[in-house]
């Protein structure tokens, strides 16, 4: 029984081929410190971040319009305040020829439906709605003296799996097999969008929720843009 | 190192040998539950923790209220005698606590269906600021520095860490055992008994007036509906429409079992009603109104002898052997056998 445990562990790992896909908040163009006042044109005052985390899953590797390999039951949850989760080391079974990764930001309806899930999916981690069922998919936190909120806080929970407010969102990069990818969110871009002052807060499922999740995903990039 | 890594590892084997598979006994003429078994198999330790879980005030910030609070067995789980229920430092809430009764045959919870699953269930009751006002992150650290429950999940779960999930499952398996199907009812499908003249007549006027929502034999079909009741102005309630977001489901709520109605008083989402005369004399003195339910849109129009044998019948629903069940009683035999080791 050991023994051919033994085997699986040691044949498993001689196939398999590290891959690291590296997740890296910015703001203006930096990396992300937490609790750091950063100025904001837009409201034309400062912001401190003090949480950022979200879940990737749905990862598939793709050679032009052919999925070549999916992580089934790959959920990640990337949290800011803990570095080990903003880089995802994906164990592939074996060396795949492929020039795009598309990935999930949030977690699919099916899983939302699924009950009781253990690991990065935990309703002890935070990221589960008790109120009405649903994962959320993106949480950013912090504070900004605009705010017309409690303690000048800015919580933006976006969730939702159930039409017509799934704020789901899929994003395909461009990418090599032959070295990691590294994705970007620019903060500065998600924040610059949103009215802090009259709307601090989105915290359910909504239209306002999907609209900041489309701007999310359009602020997860491969390249740090000027 | 190796060497206890290999001890645990056979420990865990050990309790996945004593581990067995617990099936869950319902009627032939019940549908397949919905709840996904594979996801979440029975055992007796898993439902022997979930009881323990249950029973246990540990789940509520201050210690003060536990899922039994509100959901007596003696009851049929519900909260007698409480149109709405207090939780914490006696808040009151603005629903009445349902019923648990047949739970694997359901995959919409509370009133309005804002959770999508059992095992997500507890949760909102947990986290709840009139409820228990805590949260599962909390309740699984409580539950870490108690040595009875690392035990309680060694056993369950082959694995004493404790997590959230784990909490939630083994919550979900005692719940799951809640089967009630042994009224008269039952015993007169099995053809094990027959009704009277006065439940046979009410049968009958049931099955004429009420079993398209209250349907045979789980006696609802857990739908969303307007039953044609006037809103409480002092709570307001639009019921689904908040979850769904969508204009048709305002005062839409579920439609729940008639089983245990007898034991499970006061009814509907408030709890306006104390008697289930009163029940049937609201659906006897609707007035017409499109928005309700269109199966309520012709009068529905009974004799007071009438009344009292569809009463008649709603008490053949009420199972004894259900509501007096010891294995759903608070459990002292699991508590003793921990205070003993």
């Amino acid at each position: 029984m050991y023994l051919l445990l033994f085997w699986f562990a040691t044949v498993g790992h001689g196939q398999t081929t590290n891959y690291a896909l590296k997740f890296i908040p910015t703001f203006n163009n930096q990396p992300l410190q937490l609790y750091k006042a950063y100025y904001l044109p837009n409201i034309n005052d400062s912001i401190t971040i003090e949480g950022l985390r979200f879940y990737v899953s749905g990862v598939k590797l793709l050679k032009g319009v052919k999925v070549v390999h999916e992580l089934v039951n790959g959920y990640y949850l990337v949290d800011a305040t803990i570095p080990e989760t903003q880089s995802l080391e994906l164990d592939l079974p074996k060396p795949f020829i492929f020039d795009q990764i598309q990935l999930h930001i949030g977690i699919d309806s099916i899983t939302n439906v699924s009950g009781a899930m253990g690991g990065a999916l935990d309703p002890m981690n935070g990221m589960y709605w008790a109120w009405q069922s649903g994962f959320i998919n993106f949480k950013l936190e912090g504070t900004s003296p605009v705010c017309n909120s409690r303690n000048h806080k800015f919580q933006y929970h976006i969730g939702g799996y159930m039409p017509p407010f799934n704020a789901l969102q899929t994003v395909t990069f461009s990418c090599t097999n032959d070295g990691d990818l590294t994705v970007y969110i620019a903060l500065d871009k998600i924040l610059g969008s949103l009215d802090l002052k009259l709307e601090p807060e989105i915290m359910s499922p909504s239209a306002k929720a999907i609209s900041l999740s489309t701007i999310i995903k359009q602020n997860f990039t491969t390249n740090i843009q000027p | 190192m190796k060497k206890l890594w290999l001890i645990l590892f056979g420990l865990g084997l050990l309790s996945f040998t004593v581990s067995k598979g617990f099936k869950l006994a319902y009627p032939s003429y019940f549908p397949k539950p919905v709840y996904d078994f594979k996801k979440n198999p029975l055992t007796q330790q898993k439902i022997d923790l979930g009881r323990v879980l249950f029973y246990d005030p540990i789940l509520s910030k201050d210690n003060s209220i536990s899922c039994a609070s509100c959901h007596s067995p003696y009851n049929a789980f519900a909260h007698v005698d409480h149109d709405l229920s207090h939780g914490i430092n006696d808040q009151i809430g603005t629903r009445n606590a349902p019923a648990l009764i047949n739970l694997a045959w359901q995959s919409e919870f509370m009133w309005d269906g804002a959770i999508n699953h059992l095992d997500m269930q507890a949760l909102a009751p947990i986290s709840h600021p009139k409820e228990m006002d805590e949260d599962i992150a909390n309740v699984v650290s409580k539950l870490r520095q108690i040595p009875m429950y690392r035990g309680l999940f060694f056993d369950a779960f082959a694995d004493s860490t404790i997590t959230g999930a784990q909490t939630l499952k083994a919550l979900s398996q005692f719940q799951l055992t809640f089967i009630s199907a042994n009224a008269k009812y039952d015993s007169v499908m099995r053809k094990e008994s027959v009704f009277t003249e006065q439940e046979a007549n009410g049968y009958h006027l049931f099955k004429q007036h009420c079993n398209s929502c209250h349907t045979e034999p789980l006696f609802s079909t857990y739908e969303f509906t307007d039953n044609g009741l006037n809103i409480d102005s002092t709570l307001n309630d639009l019921g689904r429409v908040v979850i769904s977001h969508n204009p048709l489901d305002s005062f839409k709520f579920k439609v729940p079992t008639l089983r245990n109605a007898a034991y499970s008083f006061p009814y509907m989402h408030d709890g306006r009603f104390a008697k289930l005369s009163q029940v049937v004399t609201h659906y006897t003195s609707l007035t017409f109104c499109n928005q309700k339910d269109k199966r309520l849109q012709q009068p529905i129009i009974l004799t007071q002898n009438e009344k009292v044998d569809l009463v008649a019948f709603l008490l053949t629903l009420s199972d004894k052997s259900f509501v007096f069940n010891p294995n759903y009683s608070y459990p002292k035999e699991i508590l003793a056998r921990w205070r003993r080791d």
